[in-house]
């Protein structure tokens, strides 16, 4: 809108355009100073046009009255609430609700509330960081609260509102990142999802098989991994906590980058992937036989 | 006294009646100690290291589950492979097991009468058992 807004002026380009006209005699005078006037004037109108669209149509245009907007009332009252259903909670949502488990939820994308709507899903909108919000969900009749909003900040906000307020809430908390997680764990939460881990691990397993390795190996492998990460993530979480006050970011990224590959070096990892179905001892003893 | 390690498997225990009950039971007690195999390895990724331990701590194995094709559930199999190790529960070394009791419990979609010789099954699930490994049950009794 603010850019449809802004091709209204005709810019300043124009003049040095139309007195180069004059110039080669493309343009008579009277022309060019005429166009020219109307260029300064489009010039002086826009900030104008502006003010027009954020103080009369941007308020009686939907979704961008967003700040104005109230929190939707909410009727149902669910074992879950979803706090933000971006892709990443939508899918958890619908997995749930296919298991036949009622879901409430909340997003504080205006919009995408809409628009949800429209395609029949109930959705309400509101800021799961604030309290009353929460308690009008039902948060005190629900068991688990799914907290999968867009940015860290906000994520962080609803997990000390819920903390507070609502101690018997079992969280299950979207990580947008590594260093995210160690924020989360901090907390208390335990249950920390980051959300490229599993995705790029079955990226992982495809690519194993795609050059050889067995589908079976390559799974095992796969979880034994995973396995492995989690347990580094919350070593480093505790690690961080010791250390963050004389610690840079930078130089403390690359100590967890060495753990990391001191955590994956193969002597460590894959040996722990080998031992299921490992027949060597037995044919050593066999043989030790003969 | 004794203790009691339950491998309890079934793949879905929420349609068996029989194995709740005995499941609900047998936890009830202190000395039993239950290992619900399909609840703890969903994905059959088997902790080898925490079962090995489990069995380690206990003078009893019983191993609770349906009977599925003359057999356990397929999780039971690949517990038995991973944890079961050469040079832990067998070969030369492997006396991590001696001396430990084992018990089967376990629970069959039919009457009795159709593990019986000449009827259904035509033959008692011990000698269905032996059968199958081509040996004669009885003998060593």
């Amino acid at each position: 809108m603010q850019l449809a807004l802004g091709l209204s002026q005709v810019g300043e380009f124009a003049f040095v355009l139309l007195s180069f006209s004059q110039q080669i005699h493309i343009l008579d005078a009277r022309t060019t100073s005429l166009t020219t006037a109307v260029v300064a004037l489009s010039m002086a109108f826009t900030p104008l046009v502006f003010l027009f669209n954020d103080r009369v149509l941007q308020p009686r245009l939907g979704p961008a009255a967003a700040p104005t907007r109230p929190a939707d009332h909410v009727e149902e009252r669910n074992p879950v609430i979803v706090a933000g259903f971006s892709g990443y909670g939508s899918m958890a949502g619908r997995f749930l609700r296919a298991n036949g488990i009622g879901i409430t939820v909340l997003d504080p994308d205006a919009s995408r509330v809409d628009s949800l709507r429209q395609l029949g899903l109930r959705v309400y909108y509101g800021d799961a960081s604030r309290h009353e919000l929460l308690h009008a969900a039902g948060a005190e009749q629900a068991q688990v609260l799914i907290i999968a909003l867009d940015s860290h900040a906000h994520i962080m906000a609803t997990v000390a509102v819920a903390q507070r307020h609502f101690p018997h809430l079992r969280l299950l908390v979207r990580s947008l990142s590594r260093t995210d997680s160690y924020d989360l764990l901090a907390t208390g939460v335990e249950t920390v999802y980051r959300e490229t881990v599993d995705n790029s691990l079955r990226l992982g397993v495809d690519a194993l098989r795609l050059l050889g390795v067995r589908a079976y190996h390559a799974q095992r492998a796969a979880r034994t991994f995973l396995r492995h990460d989690e347990q580094a993530v919350r070593e480093l979480a505790t690690l961080r906590h010791d250390k963050v006050a004389y610690l840079t970011t930078a130089r403390q990224q690359i100590q967890d980058l060495e753990h990391l590959l001191r955590m994956d070096a193969a002597s460590n990892y894959l040996q722990e992937v080998d031992e299921g179905w490992d027949n060597t001892t037995l044919r050593q003893e066999a043989l030790a036989r003969d | 006294m004794a203790r009691i390690l339950l491998l309890f498997a079934h793949s879905a225990l929420e349609k068996s009646r029989a194995n709740r009950r005995l499941l609900a039971a047998a936890a009830a007690l202190d000395f039993v100690t239950v290992n619900d195999l399909y609840e703890q390895y969903p994905d059959f990724d088997v902790d080898v290291e925490r079962e090995q331990q489990l069995l380690l701590t206990h003078d009893y194995v019983v191993l609770q589950h349906p009977f599925y094709w003359y057999s356990a559930p397929a999780l039971v199999k690949q517990w038995e492979d991973l944890v079961l190790e050469h040079g832990w529960a067998y070969g030369q070394t492997g006396t991590a097991l001696a001396d430990k009791r084992f018990v089967n419990a376990i629970t069959v979609g039919g009457r009795h009468s159709t593990y019986q010789p000449g009827n259904g099954h035509g033959a008692t699930i011990p000698v269905i058992a032996a059968r199958t490994c081509s040996l004669r049950w009885g003998s060593a009794r």
